[in-house]
């Protein structure tokens, strides 16, 4: 059976998503230990306490994501966030950092570790590291594998696929992108921020409107055309003599249509992205993808998915390097 | 937001922050002012030279729909129906803190709502969300 | 303990770019005679479909090196993405030379034998740097985006270790599962044609406003500006650096390496480095931020 992860960037969301149907949700502490450290967001320790409350009443499971590298004499900080974990009893940590999943390992034997996307393992080897040293049950593939290439990696490893369905859509290999920290001093892979909301201003010049990151005009696009997330890879710039998007345009990733193909290639879990999106965004991808999810496991069938589109970035989505030729 | 400590929680770093919400074609704005111990709105006329850190436009359709939690900003803003001129940092922390709360942003309007303005919010409730963007 | 300062090494790090076999033995042979450069990484570690054509060429400059008095150590790939590839570290370590790891798959194949741990891994702590030692790790090239201050604090806590900054050139960012130079010619990966060859240094990009600010390197993306470590031997060594890394650029090297020198054995003050090695590169700006915890494009005085 597939397992439907809904991201839930606050308590609000976290009900919205159990009860839309999702299997699982996964949340971050409000501070650096997670990569969606955003203005007003995410949960205290004591509102953790009472999402992971609310879930198992509903039959779901809470992931709490502590997916940034802990910053060097200062790892106290990911090390509570793992204590918090075990004392509020989530139901699997999500780690990249190999400190942290040491701690985690060794202090909690029974704890559930799986591992971010932000490990950026894709090789059967790689996933074979963190698996026979720190016990992990469960890797977030990169987004760099085509679903054969899925497929031939299950084989290989004794560990859960969770692949990413739908939402915001990494170009760069994450954990090794620092572009965000080229541009603005501000790194996903320290303090949780991609692009942050403190860098970002936008105005609107005539009829085109502009975003700039840290001064750095990075969209200017006519009024009226659909627009994304203000961040570098999605970001327009000169080569040459001809401008465009030259890493990604502004998409997001959906997987709705590849449904059969992911359970096919026999990837365990469906990760939607977006714990900085509200509560009416987590609701409707989550109930969207139940419905698609439980029709190709009954085998009624797949629907319309409209709805989906307008919540892309852009009003455009990929299925990203599922299929080869994203590359 | 004295009565509601979760929000303050969330907005203490945006003390004094100016969010100007600007309905498209209407002949007023409203100008938000985030403070922990008495926040405002403030409804001016569109003209007004007043001063704000992020100025929000768009249509009040799509407005109202984001206000009752019905659509989440962003989905607005990637359609392009949603415009934002200046620092975003304190918007989208607005906008997480009503979320989180369970708020919409109707509880934020202390005033009982004027008959008039009723109707009108009776109206734009029945507009079919997915025609506005088709 | 601080290392004696003017011991401070220069070595090479691997060559980003697709390179002509001819103009890699060109460029190792002057390495090899002329460059006061004592540790060469070399190898294919941005697009293992490169491998094929240049593996010879490598490998007769890796002996010529050696030949040459030099340290060498075989670099392995950022991101293996099929057999062959994944293959490609295992043999590496298999030779029993030196070896740097860039992707955590190299792990399972070390058997407790030493090895460099290479600016690609995800090393950001003092714990994480603990366990690698553990594992056989004897030196480790530290992330760029790590500021100074998280460099010291893990360089102290395992005083042993050789701890190798990136001193010059174009900043590795960010590596893709998609290939860019085959995207703007509007080709793929797998149909690219190897037209990452046409850009010796990777191709640069401006932003709307004219700026120049990246540049991109088939699967790889540079900073457009060249990171240039001004620090000199006495902070180094106090902060527990013992290298300075040196990224190849289809420029005099030899000359580059030379200014590093005379700076690190204090013939040159700071200033006088800067300008000297600015000097013979106009017009291509240099960068410092990231040193000092602040954006990595911003050049801060140090």
């Amino acid at each position: 059976m597939l397992e439907l992860v809904s991201p839930a960037g606050t308590p609000a969301s976290l009900k919205a998503a159990v009860q839309a149907g999702a299997d699982t949700v996964y949340c971050g502490l409000r501070d650096e230990t997670n990569a969606r450290n955003f203005p007003g967001l995410n949960f205290s320790a004591t509102e953790l306490a009472e999402g992971v409350d609310f879930a198992h009443r509903h039959g779901s499971r809470v992931l709490l994501a502590i997916n940034t590298f802990a910053r060097a004499g200062a790892g106290i900080a990911w090390r509570s966030a793992v204590d918090i974990a075990a004392q509020y009893g989530a139901d699997a940590i999500v780690v990249a950092d190999i400190a942290v999943l040491d701690y985690a390992a060794q202090t909690y034997p029974e704890m559930r570790l799986h591992l971010s996307v932000q490990a950026a393992a894709g090789t059967p080897e790689a996933i074979e590291f963190y698996a026979s040293r720190f016990g992990v049950r469960r890797v977030v593939l990169p987004r760099t594998l085509s679903i054969p290439e899925i497929r031939t990696l299950k084989n290989e490893v004794a560990v859960e696929i969770e692949v990413f369905a739908f939402g915001g859509l990494c170009v760069m290999i994450e954990g090794k992108c620092d572009l965000s920290s080229f541009v603005t001093g501000r790194s996903p892979n320290l303090s949780g921020v991609c692009s942050p909301a403190e860098c970002v201003t936008y105005s609107k010049d005539g009829n085109e409107r502009s975003a700039r990151l840290s001064g750095l005009t990075i969209q200017r696009e006519q009024t009226g055309k659909p627009v994304g997330y203000p961040t570098i890879c999605k970001g327009k710039f000169r080569d040459g003599n001809s401008v465009g998007h030259v890493f990604e345009d502004p998409v997001s990733l959906n997987t709705v249509e590849l449904l059969p193909d992911l359970i096919d290639a026999g990837v365990t879990a469906l990760k939607i992205e977006g714990r900085q999106r509200g509560k009416a965004y987590v609701e409707q991808v989550t109930r969207e993808f139940r419905t698609a999810i439980d029709a190709v496991t009954s085998g009624t069938g797949t629907c319309d998915h409209a709805g989906l589109k307008s919540l892309a970035e852009g009003h455009r989505s990929t299925t990203g390097a599922f299929r080869k030729s994203w590359r | 937001m004295r009565s509601n400590p979760d929000l303050v929680e969330r907005l203490k770093d945006f003390e004094g922050a100016r969010i100007m919400i600007a309905p498209r074609s209407w002949p007023l704005v409203f100008l938000i002012t985030l403070r922990i111990r008495c926040g405002s709105i403030e409804v001016l006329s569109a003209e007004t030279a007043a001063s704000a850190d992020v100025r929000v436009e768009a249509p009040i359709s799509v407005l109202w729909t984001i206000f009752e939690g019905l659509e989440d900003g962003d989905t607005a803003f990637f359609s392009s129906d949603l415009t934002i001129e200046g620092e975003v940092a304190s918007l989208l922390a607005l906008r997480n803190a009503i979320d989180a709360a369970g708020l919409n942003w109707t509880a934020l309007v202390p005033v009982p709502v004027p008959r008039t303005f009723a109707r009108l919010i009776d109206r734009l409730r029945a507009e079919p969300r997915q025609a506005r963007h088709a | 303990m601080a290392i004696e300062a003017s011991k401070i090494e220069l070595s090479l790090g691997p060559v980003y770019f697709n390179w002509s076999p001819q103009k890699l033995e060109d460029f190792y042979d002057r390495i090899a005679n002329e460059a006061p450069i004592a540790r060469v990484h070399i190898g294919e570690i941005v697009c293992g479909k490169r491998s094929p054509l240049n593996a010879g060429a490598l490998a007769r400059s890796a002996e010529r090196l050696r030949q040459a008095g030099k340290t060498v150590v075989w670099s392995g790939l950022i991101a293996p993405v099929n057999k062959r590839e994944r293959g490609m570290i295992r043999d590496l370590i298999a030779t029993g030379d030196e070896i740097e790891v860039n992707e955590m798959g190299g792990m399972i194949h070390l058997k407790g034998q030493p090895f460099t741990a290479g600016p690609f891994l995800n090393l950001y702590n003092e714990n994480a740097l603990a366990l690698m030692a553990r594992l056989g790790c004897t030196r480790w090239c530290a992330r760029v985006e790590l500021p100074l201050n998280s460099i010291r604090t893990m360089a102290r806590a395992l005083p042993t270790l050789g701890t190798e900054l990136f001193g010059f050139g174009r900043l590795p960012l960010a590596h893709s599962g998609r290939c860019y130079h085959a995207r703007q010619h509007g080709l793929t990966k797998d149909s690219c044609q190897y037209v990452c060859d046409r850009d010796p240094d990777g191709a640069s990009i401006e932003t709307l406003d004219g700026e120049p600010l990246l540049a991109y390197n088939g699967v790889q993306t540079l900073s457009h500006s060249l990171q240039v470590c001004s620090m000199n031997a006495k902070a180094l060594s106090e902060a527990g650096v013992c290298a300075l890394r040196l990224s190849p650029h289809d420029i005099d090297m030899v000359a580059v390496a030379e200014a590093f020198r005379d700076h690190l054995d204090g013939k040159l003050d700071s200033e006088a480095f800067v300008s000297r090695l600015v000097g013979n590169l106009p017009g291509w700006p240099i960068s410092n931020g990231y040193l000092s915890g602040r954006a990595g494009r911003e050049w801060v005085a140090i």
